[in-house]
């Protein structure tokens, strides 16, 4: 009797073989989508209804909140990196367009276990001629409202909002200038995904890195910037201590695999 | 009579029906505390509560998809004696499930996951020690079966995105558990050690939760009360821990861990009818890589032998 159920007992192991890991073909593209979740502080972000609270314990509201992500490139858990094509990705995420908040890169079936991204438009393509930059680029349509003239470039990140009865504008760009120098505030950003889960990437299969993309950040950081003095940023070199700033809103938050 | 109460209070034993899960809820396990030895049947109505803090921010902040997640679980249980060495023991849960999440609450509730162990003595010595203190040693091994009866919904998993995958009343799963138990008293004052391990099979919707390994420790003392009342204090520590579960063959980040408690339980016999509670507050825990933290758990039963 005795024996009967130890043997019936370790019968029961057999049931619960391993759990082989699938393989991944890096010959094969896959999409993984990188998405941008703008919040603010445990708040989500809600454009016109949210208030929110600066480290200057000014409140204020976001009307309006653009900005262009761009030359990604991923690394796999084995170090290898991959770039993506530049000119599949110059994403412009822009808060009122959902449809914008989450920008799909093909990518090699692989794990990942990091991130690198550029916060705005590199020179070269902020200096290409017009028919290589069309879609979220074409300042005739889409960047209308994102683009100053050719030395300055692109805006590459604009927040709008109030507070109180006062309007703020701040728009925030600068690739160094073709024709005089100015301020470069393009910003590459790298984030870790190891830590919050890794993107399994396979063709069939949908991947989400769902960052969080913090706004009081842009306001909160090295330097803290009050609306008492600082109501409108439009040029390159008035933007350098918010694009400081919001280098550092991103987080990587969760993968959804 | 006499005999049967002095067979009740005397011994006293650690049972646990299946696999403690990490957290615990529907789809969770059950530390049942201690029970009254019975000579036949024994059946009752267990409460379990526990909560716990699904999809911490990184660096343990609140974000606006942190969760608090509830499991209150009602079970009906039962024990047959077979044979003096042999035991069958079921259980049959029902659970209430809720989570909130930023102000707005859902919940579930409905029939858990049925579980059936049975139990085998390989061990059962009384000596005398000290010329007139009794030591008594008892064994037993188990195995069981959990079947699905508990209601799995596939699209709670990602509901409030990723999270751990508990907020479901079953498993979806048939898992197998092996249980062993040691109890060991000089006299009144004993020290129970258990362990199991629960091995999960991947459920129709191919995720399979991650197997579980649970032991703890712990210490009682019986006094009784005008011979017809017994308590026993009891005081311990448990560990659980968890492998990652697996969603489509790729192992889920955001599961599995070990949670380390201490447990403080207080057990009373009168005549048939035992009380009891225990109540586990987390030492030490890592859990679903940071994303869930759990918080105190209580448990109480009352049974009835027969």
């Amino acid at each position: 009797m005795k024996y009967i159920f130890i043997a019936a007992l370790s019968c029961t192991f057999f049931f619960s073989s391993c759990t082989k890991e699938p393989t991944y073909d890096p010959t094969v593209k896959a999409e993984l989508s990188v998405e941008f979740d703008n919040i603010a502080g445990a708040e989500d972000l809600a454009l016109n209804t949210g208030t929110y609270t600066n480290a200057a314990s000014e409140t204020f509201t976001v009307t309006k909140l653009k900005y262009y992500v761009s030359n990604f490139a991923l690394t796999n858990v084995n170090g290898n990196v991959y770039t993506v094509p530049k000119d599949e990705c110059y994403f412009l995420i822009d808060e009122s367009d959902e449809s914008t908040h989450e920008p799909i890169l093909n990518v090699p079936e692989g794990e990942y276990k990091s991130i690198s991204f550029v916060v705005g438009v590199d020179s070269l393509k902020s200096t290409a001629i017009a028919s290589e930059r069309t879609g979220n680029l074409d300042i005739l349509t889409t960047a209308a409202d994102m683009f100053w003239d050719a030395n300055q470039g692109y805006i590459f990140f604009k927040m709008e909002g109030t507070h109180g009865t006062t309007p703020f504008e701040y728009n925030v760009g600068g690739y160094g200038g073709s024709i005089s120098p100015t301020a470069n505030n393009l910003k590459t950003i790298t984030l870790d995904l190891s830590a919050r889960g890794t993107p399994k990437v396979k063709s069939g299969k949908e991947t989400n890195i769902h960052l969080f993309v913090d706004i009081l950040k842009v306001l909160n950081g090295t330097t803290n910037i009050s609306f008492a003095t600082t109501t409108g940023i439009n040029a390159p070199s008035a933007g350098i201590v918010t694009a400081n700033n919001y280098s550092a809103m991103f987080k990587h938050d969760h993968t959804e695999n | 009579m006499k005999k049967i109460f002095f067979a009740i209070f005397t011994c006293l034993c650690f049972i646990e029906t299946r696999a403690c899960d990490i957290c615990g809820c529907g789809v969770g396990g059950s530390y049942i505390g201690l029970l009254p030895e019975f000579h036949r049947q024994i059946f009752g109505l267990r409460y379990r509560y526990n909560s716990l803090l699904t999809h911490i921010g990184v660096g343990s902040t609140t974000s606006y998809l942190t969760t608090n997640e509830t499991y209150r679980t009602m079970e009906l249980w039962g024990g047959w004696n077979i044979s003096n060495k042999f035991r069958l023991m079921a259980a049959v849960p029902y659970s209430f499930n809720e989570r909130t999440n930023q102000g707005v609450s859902n919940s579930k509730n409905g029939i858990g996951d049925i579980s059936v162990t049975g139990y085998y003595q390989l061990l059962n010595k009384t000596k005398t020690v000290f010329s007139d203190k009794l030591l008594v040693q008892s064994l037993w091994i188990g195995g069981g079966v959990k079947l699905p009866t508990g209601k799995y919904n596939p699209s709670d998993k990602g509901a409030v995105s990723e999270n751990t995958n508990l907020f479901q009343l079953g498993t979806a799963s048939v898992d197998f558990t092996a249980n062993a138990m040691y109890d060991v008293r000089l006299q009144d004052a004993g020290i129970n050690m258990s362990a199991s391990y629960k091995m999960n099979t991947e459920n129709k919707f191919n995720y399979r939760y991650g197997n579980k390994f649970n032991a703890s420790a712990q210490a009682y003392y019986k006094l009784r009360i005008r011979k017809t009342v017994m308590i026993a204090p009891n005081a311990g520590i448990m560990y659980e821990t968890s492998q990652k579960d697996h969603d489509n063959k790729f192992a889920v980040d955001v599961t599995g861990g070990n949670l380390l408690t201490a447990a403080l339980g207080i057990e009373t016999a009168y005549k048939k009818i035992s009380v009891g509670a225990n109540w586990q507050i987390p030492l030490s825990q890592n859990l679903a890589n940071g994303f869930a933290k759990a918080n105190n758990k209580l448990m109480v039963h009352v049974s009835f032998i027969l």
